[in-house]
């Protein structure tokens, strides 16, 4: 009779978790299948409806947190994923910010010059101006236009005519009523 | 038997976890081309989801919205409300799947500034999840939707409240990469297609170098932000990297992760158009309905234009339009190969810019019904994804006359009554008789009539004697082709714009009226003096977005992508033509001759109704526009 009893108890420990088992099994399948993840992943979906994983949610967060404790130099600018650094403070005359000359191309009988401010705003001047062989020099100058997280100068395409082939060093100065910037650059006139 | 089971359990849910944990696990962005960050075909794809598919994406993407900040804040200082509180950002907290503005959802607005900027409505939604986390957030702060793309903030001024608010700062973007896209000559940018010097970060310190940017879409990204990914930082995933920026990398992994591949087809191509002609000057169109009428052994010239829709720049070099089977029917001898038939006149051409192929074929000797495909091949490397054009050709012994009656023509022995017309194939063109007038108007422009000092037309004969005659309501003939001696004959009225006798012998009479020197060149966006729009015509932006119908019910409805956005309400008038007059009034009038409804723009002189791209359809005189339907963006 005892041996019965232990057998019964055995049989309903196995049923539970038997049970338990079967009910994982259908639960698992089911929320795949629901969110068409794992086995259900089918292949033709272009888009992804899961869940954000944690790394997009804390770079979305780190994105948020830019906007209301910027690194840059003020509440409301410098916003998203890259913020700009601040301007660097010169004592009494004007702060600096950051510039590249990103672009001096000669494409065919123009020489295309362009400008990157690490500053946002649509006032200021830019003055280029070019030494090349024998000391010719070529002065240009053009206002600015903001873009979403940074300045440009409104393009300087300089006639190939009026450079003598050779080396050219190129310096834009910008400067507005708060912050000025430099950059520099040598290219070659064939 | 506990250690069994215990041992598939933990089997078990390993297995799962893994299955389901899968995709999230943080991964080095590998593939990322600097100066190739995504195509523009990619980047303009603004079919690849409805305004309800991105709805269900953003809820998808929320799955709890913490409206009231009761969750404790992950940047610390208690809960997310009593954060935001400290920070001028008070609760409530709306997330963008929750978000309207002026009645429309942010999924409308991503939708529909996708569809007027013609850009991948992806291509936003990432935008706003990297510059604000937008899209995963679910507790936004009201600043994120001021500056929710960080457009018009200046930084020695406050943000400029113009550009405030998730519609004007997603349309401030869209614009951006749209002048861009158009390589607009009004908007600047630091960058240049070709050799840059591109920072790796914020920081100048830290460098840069050189990319070779390849195409307008790479421009538009580095034009928001200005920054390269380091090695590190595509290492690092989601993650931070000394010296490394985030933008343009997070750009790219949101974009794969949600969307698929920031690069797509490298051989795609559209069709823009085709015809086949008469000779290479396309003097005569041949072809209509997709079928042109030849003689045995006639040759014939084909031109089809192909719009470039992957990323690879065709070469003339290597491109060639040509036909699968080695031996096409419509061979001519002027072929580069048999079975290759042009190389684009262009050449290159460039994502979204049109080739030309011009060749010609000469129909087979047996009389029949023929089907040649065409397909842009680079031999040595693929043929492209799409399937081209199959040209139709019917030969037969002694003409090239269609047959069969078609609303395009009047056949042998019928006649034209009054308040009747026929319309070329492509509605463009329609031969109509009305109020006492036979009227011919080619591409929309008057071109031809009867006039009524020599007596009301009543009727348009074409009799079986080859001859085509009005007669007026007292049976006297007005006017005639003089063609009594052809025979049998059908009028036809092309889609080039000319109407056409066809005797069995070939063509007896036609109008001349071919009015587009380049059929393939053909626009109906713009309706100059005495042009008029009957009903079923249709006039349409060059994009063919915009769609000004004169309908059966009486209506003219400029429609948008969207559906209706400008109407004259004159259902049921009777209104069955519209008229840009000389005189500059644009007129609705019914078929007795009653104006119905007009823009009151008499005495303005010589005027061009213009359907244009941007939604607005304006009527221009010679001192500036004089009326439009102010529908710009609709």
């Amino acid at each position: 009779m005892k041996l019965n009893q232990k057998n019964t108890s055995k049989k309903k420990k196995l049923i539970i978790a038997g049970s338990i088992l079967l009910i994982i099994i259908v639960g698992a399948i089911g929320a795949a299948a629901y969110y068409k993840v794992g086995p259900f992943k089918t292949s033709d979906d272009s888009v992804n409806l899961k869940p954000p994983t944690t790394d997009q949610k804390k770079a979305g967060d780190s994105a948020k947190q830019n906007t209301v404790n910027p690194t840059g130099n003020k509440e409301s600018g410098s916003t998203g994923s890259d913020p700009l650094p601040p301007p660097i403070q010169n004592g009494s005359s004007k702060p600096t910010v950051g510039a590249d000359i990103t672009a001096a191309n000669q494409n065919s009988d123009v020489l295309q010059v362009r400008m990157l401010i690490q500053a946002v705003t649509s006032a200021g001047t830019c003055t280029l101006s070019m030494t090349g062989p024998g000391n010719r020099t070529y002065l240009a100058t053009a206002s600015v236009q903001a873009q979403p997280s940074s300045t440009t100068c409104k393009g300087f395409d300089i006639p190939i005519s009026s450079l003598a082939p050779g080396s050219w060093a190129i310096t834009i100065n910008f400067s507005n009523d708060d912050y000025t910037a430099t950059a520099s650059k040598q290219v070659s006139i064939h | 038997m506990k250690k069994v089971l215990l041992i598939a359990i933990i089997a078990l849910v390993s297995i799962l976890t893994l299955s389901f944990t899968h995709d999230t696990n943080t991964q080095a962005l590998s593939g990322f081309n600097a100066g190739h960050i995504i195509d523009d075909s990619v980047f303009t794809n603004n079919t690849s989801m409805s305004s309800a598919d991105i709805q269900a994406f953003l809820n998808s993407k929320v799955p709890q919205c913490d409206t009231n900040g009761t969750q404790t804040s992950e940047f610390g200082g208690g809960t997310r409300a009593q954060w935001g509180a400290a920070h001028n950002n008070p609760a409530p907290f709306i997330c963008l799947k929750d978000y309207v503005e002026n009645g429309r959802t942010a999924a409308q607005i991503i939708y529909d500034l996708g569809q007027i900027y013609h850009l991948n409505p992806q291509v936003l939604i990432v935008l706003l999840q990297k510059e604000q986390g937008l899209i995963t957030d679910t507790w936004p702060l009201a600043v994120q939707y001021r500056t929710a793309t960080g457009y018009g903030c200046p930084d020695t001024a406050p943000c400029d409240s113009q550009y405030y608010g998730l519609v004007n700062q997603l349309t401030w973007s869209s614009k951006m990469f749209r002048a861009i896209l158009n390589n607009s000559p009004t908007w600047y940018t630091p960058y240049i297609l070709g050799n840059n010097f591109i920072q790796y970060s914020p920081d100048g310190s830290c460098g840069g170098s050189n990319v070779n940017i390849e195409n307008r879409s790479t421009q538009a990204l580095y034009n928001y932000t200005p920054y390269q990914p380091n090695q590190g930082s595509l290492d690092a995933g989601y993650g931070t990297a000394p010296c490394g920026s985030y933008g343009n990398r997070n750009f790219v992994l949101y974009f794969r992760d949600w969307f698929g591949a920031t690069t797509g087809m490298p051989y795609n191509w559209s069709l823009n158009s085709y015809g086949i002609y008469n000779n290479s000057s396309l003097a005569a169109r041949l072809d209509d309905n997709g079928v042109a009428y030849l003689t045995p052994g006639q040759t014939a010239h084909v031109r089809i234009s192909a719009r470039n829709t992957g990323n690879t720049i065709w070469s003339k070099n290597t491109l060639r339009i040509g036909t699968l089977n080695t031996n096409p029917v419509l061979h001519n001898n002027s072929w580069i190969y048999n079975d290759r038939a042009a190389a684009p006149t262009e050449t290159s051409v460039a994502y979204d810019g049109l080739g030309t192929f011009d060749f010609d074929i000469t129909a087979p000797q047996t009389p029949g019904n023929y089907y040649q495909n065409f397909n842009l091949v680079i031999d040595g490397v693929t043929w492209f994804n799409n399937v081209g054009p199959t040209l139709q050709i019917k030969v037969a012994n002694s003409s090239t006359v269609p047959p069969i009656s078609s609303a395009n023509m009047l056949q042998t022995n019928t006649t034209l009554n009054d308040g009747q017309s026929i319309y070329s194939s492509n509605k463009n063109s329609v031969l109509r008789l009305e109020s006492g007038r036979l009227s011919l108007y080619s591409n929309f422009k008057y071109i031809w009539g009867t006039s009524l000092s020599s007596g009301y037309a009543s009727r348009l004969v074409n009799q079986p004697d080859g001859n085509l005659v009005v007669y007026s309501n007292n049976g006297t003939p007005i006017w005639a082709s003089n063609t009594d001696n052809k025979g049998a004959s059908t009028l036809h009225m092309q889609s080039d714009g000319n109407l056409v006798l066809y005797a069995q012998s070939g063509t007896s009479w036609s109008s001349n009226s071919n009015s587009i020197a380049d059929p393939t060149l053909r626009v109906n966006d713009t309706l100059g003096s005495n042009y008029a729009v009957f009903k079923d015509q249709v006039a349409m932006s060059l994009d063919k977005t915009y769609k000004l119908i004169m309908q059966p019910d009486g209506n003219l409805v400029l429609y948008g992508a969207h559906g209706a956005v400008w109407a004259s309400n004159t259902d049921g008038t009777g209104a069955n033509r519209l008229n840009q007059q000389d005189d500059g009034n644009l007129v609705l009038y019914n078929p007795a001759g009653k104006a119905l409804w007009a823009s009151n723009t008499a005495n303005r002189g010589l005027s061009s109704l213009v359907v244009q791209t941007d939604g607005n359809v304006v009527i221009y005189s010679g001192s500036g526009p004089s009326w439009s339907t102010n529908t710009m963006g609709r």
